[in-house]
């Protein structure tokens, strides 16, 4: 690992990102070994910092603000230009809120070839991202240098995980002040289209939607379409718009930040695909999952990325560098983010559990046995499913999901030591072809008892759901099949802990939407939100519930 | 019970296999008309089968996999019924009025035809759908109902996508080199991470000047 070399560097508010001088001879990317002057010198490691960590108006943060500035000027057809940027993610003309008479568009096969490329429900999400934001980066650095600014400037990140910092779950402040420090110019990192709460400094996720145990224990990359875990990075894919269910990563907490944010009534921009890059609270958001792979990496040695060649060599996604030359890359080429292309590494890579990860007790136990445990997931068997679809309307809900054959048999779960060798028995709840327009976030539960309130059972909690990209999912187009969202959540824990405690013949899942969050100070209007807005609320249809586990 | 599904799938198969081996032997020149039409219509199920099928595994699987292990094989063969209604109801419309004799001119035009077919968003729209997953129900005549259905439904998403490319396979008389390719550029636009309009356009129109040119004669 390259990075072992690099000590964590404090990073002193104010020159946050300055990278290490390459000619610098105490410079740790060139260890004691004699430098041929005529090879080129590798640029030094940048440190990508944590937000909540820096003044509000740290050098870093001020710089990227007035970079967007400057880039919100550039053209549409500009791939420097900050329009262009969110495009790469998503762009539909009749949802661009910038759209004007005026607007020259790249050519029809430009579009096609650079534009609408976010790689979603596909074991190429973290790769994608990771290369996208890449280059973001590199083009706001030079951006930042041409107004004037330092080089190297470096991509922070938003820890909204972090159980030390009591503010985690707020957005950080520079990105709701109207002006810059200079008090008269307006601020571009503060964007009207969010949820109420965020830009008067509110809570706007729930512990559920940042809780990163699910993606952080998951013990595959590589997950499977088709019921069983959907993998830490998600499940194999060709076709990456054919709408399978994300990877446990991308769905908590990446897409409940993203709704988290962007808000429901109406939809704002980071509730979106197509207007998610708009709002420049996405590329720390994005900064994050980036380094969750990182961490997920490093945190146990039966982690790894896929070997398959499919996912290593193919297919070679295309963006624009900063100096707007067109580059293809493919994902083994970014799988350590501390060398080329992008030189960066962030300020805490350090498992933030205190709990070791299952896939390394599993693999103790295997060793103490003597015996070898693949870290491969198995196909799963449909055990029970809904006979009806379900239908969401801004109240919780309940769903019998009849049993086939039992959910759980004697073989060993997951995390459980040595009773039997192999990989565990996992279970998993499916929510399949989820169809609407407004995505509202749901808590998921299991089993809760008859007219109990949801709040008091977090022991029944089986995850959430964001919504995020329903509608988008929802249309039939020419991007999208229509089928509608996936979701598959590890109920292995909950069943264990429910032992003997439940009925054989059926399975209750319950669905409860998130209340609009308070915004701060608390105001009586918040308080009257939930109502509200159930009234408003268009139907959300699940098209089955079924459970899956492994045989 | 079980196997029903797939067992009549299977009888339809190779009944159709059957029907095509009989009716190339009496496929001689001249015999154009009204007899023409069953050879014809076997021969266009055989290539159905033969070129959709491959095409279709990802959602044959996500049919299995989305069924209880017990009617995995009924849902599998329901929905393999189901896909090949939208194609035996364009291939009886072909078989009667696709003359049986090709010619260079009729293979150029109808390749051309595929072509430009490429180039249209609806052609796009299609080829997305034929990705498409719905909900199945899990039990009894609903489940078998679903599963037929979504056949159905990506069958006609198919036929959508990629009848210009079959007819110009049948135009061209069904000869092996002209299946091959029709095949590759099938499977290519299916399983490409994402589709080239242009590109797979361009690929159609030089099948065609390569078929309607080189022809055997
Ligand atoms: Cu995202």
């Amino acid at each position: 690992m390259r990075y072992d070399q690099y000590g964590k560097k404090p990073t002193e508010p104010g020159e946050p990102t300055e990278p290490t001088d390459p000619t610098d001879p105490t410079d740790p990317t060139e260890p004691s070994e004699p430098t041929d002057p005529s090879e080129p010198t590798e640029p030094a490691v940048r440190i990508r910092p944590d937000v909540w960590k820096l003044d509000p108006w740290d050098p870093t943060i001020e710089w990227y603000a007035r970079a967007i500035a400057e880039m919100r000027t550039r053209s549409l057809d500009d791939p420097s230009g900050w329009r262009f940027q969110a495009a790469i993610h998503a762009y539909n003309r009749s949802g661009d809120p910038y759209a004007a008479p005026g607007d020259t568009l790249p050519s029809s096969g430009d579009q096609q070839r650079f534009w609408n490329q976010c790689q979603h429900s596909s074991w190429y999400f973290l790769p994608w991202h990771r290369m996208y934001l890449g280059h973001f980066e590199a083009i706001v650095a030079q951006t930042v240098e041409q107004l004037g600014g330092p080089s190297g400037w470096s991509l922070p990140y938003w820890n909204y995980s972090d159980d030390s910092n009591p503010d985690a779950r707020r957005i950080p402040p520079a990105f709701r002040e109207p002006t810059l420090p200079d008090g008269t110019t307006p601020n571009p990192l503060r964007v009207s289209q969010r949820v109420a709460a965020a830009n008067s400094g509110g809570i706007v996720a729930d512990p559920a939607e940042v809780d990163i145990v699910d993606a952080l224990d998951e013990t595959v990359f590589v997950g499977t379409a088709f019921g069983g875990t959907t993998g830490f990075g998600g499940p194999q894919t060709a076709f990456n718009h054919g709408g399978g269910p994300p990877g446990k990563l991308e769905m908590t907490p990446h897409g409940d930040v993203h709704v988290a944010v962007g808000g429901s009534f109406p939809p704002g921009f980071m509730s979106r695909f197509n207007t998610a890059g708009l709002d420049p609270l996405f590329w720390l958001h994005h900064a994050n999952i980036d380094r969750m792979w990182s961490v997920w990496l490093a945190r146990a040695p039966g982690n790894a990325n896929p070997s398959e060649n499919a996912w290593k060599q193919s297919p070679t996604f295309e963006f624009h560098d900063a100096a707007g030359q067109v580059v293809g890359m493919t994902s083994e080429e970014v799988v350590d983010s501390t060398s080329s292309p992008f030189f960066y590494r962030y300020e805490d890579e350090s498992d933030p559990l205190a709990t070791p990860a299952p896939s390394a007790a599993v693999a103790a136990a295997a060793a103490a046995a003597g015996e070898e445990v693949e870290m491969t997931q198995e196909p799963a068997e449909m055990v029970a499913a809904s006979d009806e679809k379900t239908r969401l309307r801004g109240r919780a809900v309940t769903t019998r999901v009849a049993v086939e054959s039992p959910i759980r048999t004697r073989r060993a779960p997951r995390g459980a030591a040595a009773a039997a060798p192999g990989p565990p028995q996992r279970i998993h709840l499916n929510l399949e072809n989820i169809r609407g327009t407004h995505p509202v976030p749901h808590r998921v539960y299991i089993d809760l008892p008859e007219g109990a309130d949801p709040d008091d059972h977090p022991e029944r909690l089986a995850g959430t759901v964001s919504m995020f990209g329903l509608a988008e999912a929802s249309g039939e187009d020419q991007e999208h099949p229509g089928s509608g969202l996936q979701y598959a959540l590890d109920i292995t824990r909950l069943v264990e802990a429910l032992g003997e405690e439940w009925d054989p013949e059926e399975l209750r899942v319950t669905l409860v939407p998130k209340q609009r969050p308070a915004e701060a100070p608390p105001g009586a209007e918040a308080a009257a939100a939930p109502a509200a807005e159930a009234a408003e609320h268009p139907t959300i249809e699940i098209g089955r519930i079924s459970v899956y586990r492994t045989p | 019970m079980v196997a029903s599904g797939a067992g009549s799938t299977g009888t339809m198969v190779a009944g159709g296999g059957h029907a095509g081996h009989a009716g190339h032997a009496a496929h001689g020149p001249g015999d154009a008309g009204p007899l023409a039409v069953w050879p014809t219509l076997a021969h266009w199920q055989l290539m159905v089968v033969a070129m959709m099928f491959p095409l279709i595994l990802q959602s044959v699987r996500t049919t299995a996999f989305r069924s209880f292990a017990a009617r995995r094989h009924r849902a599998i063969g329901l929905f393999l019924l189901g896909h090949l209604l939208p194609w035996t109801l364009l291939g009886a419309v072909v078989a009667v009025v696709i003359p049986s004799r090709p010619t260079p001119l009729g293979v150029a035009t109808a390749f051309a035809v595929a072509a430009v077919w490429q180039l249209t968003p609806t052609k796009r729209r299609a080829l997305v759908a034929c990705h498409r997953s719905q909900a199945l129900a899990p039990r009894g005549w609903s489940a078998d109902r679903d599963c037929a259905l979504f056949g159905a439904r990506i069958g006609t998403s198919c036929v959508m996508s990629c009848w210009a490319l079959m007819l110009a396979c049948t135009v061209a008389g069904h000869v092996l080199p002209v299946l091959l390719a029709c095949g590759l550029l099938g499977a290519a636009e299916r399983f490409s991470w994402r589709p080239r309009t242009r590109w797979l356009s361009g690929a159609t129109a030089a099948l065609g000047v390569v078929f309607a040119v080189g022809w055997p004669g």
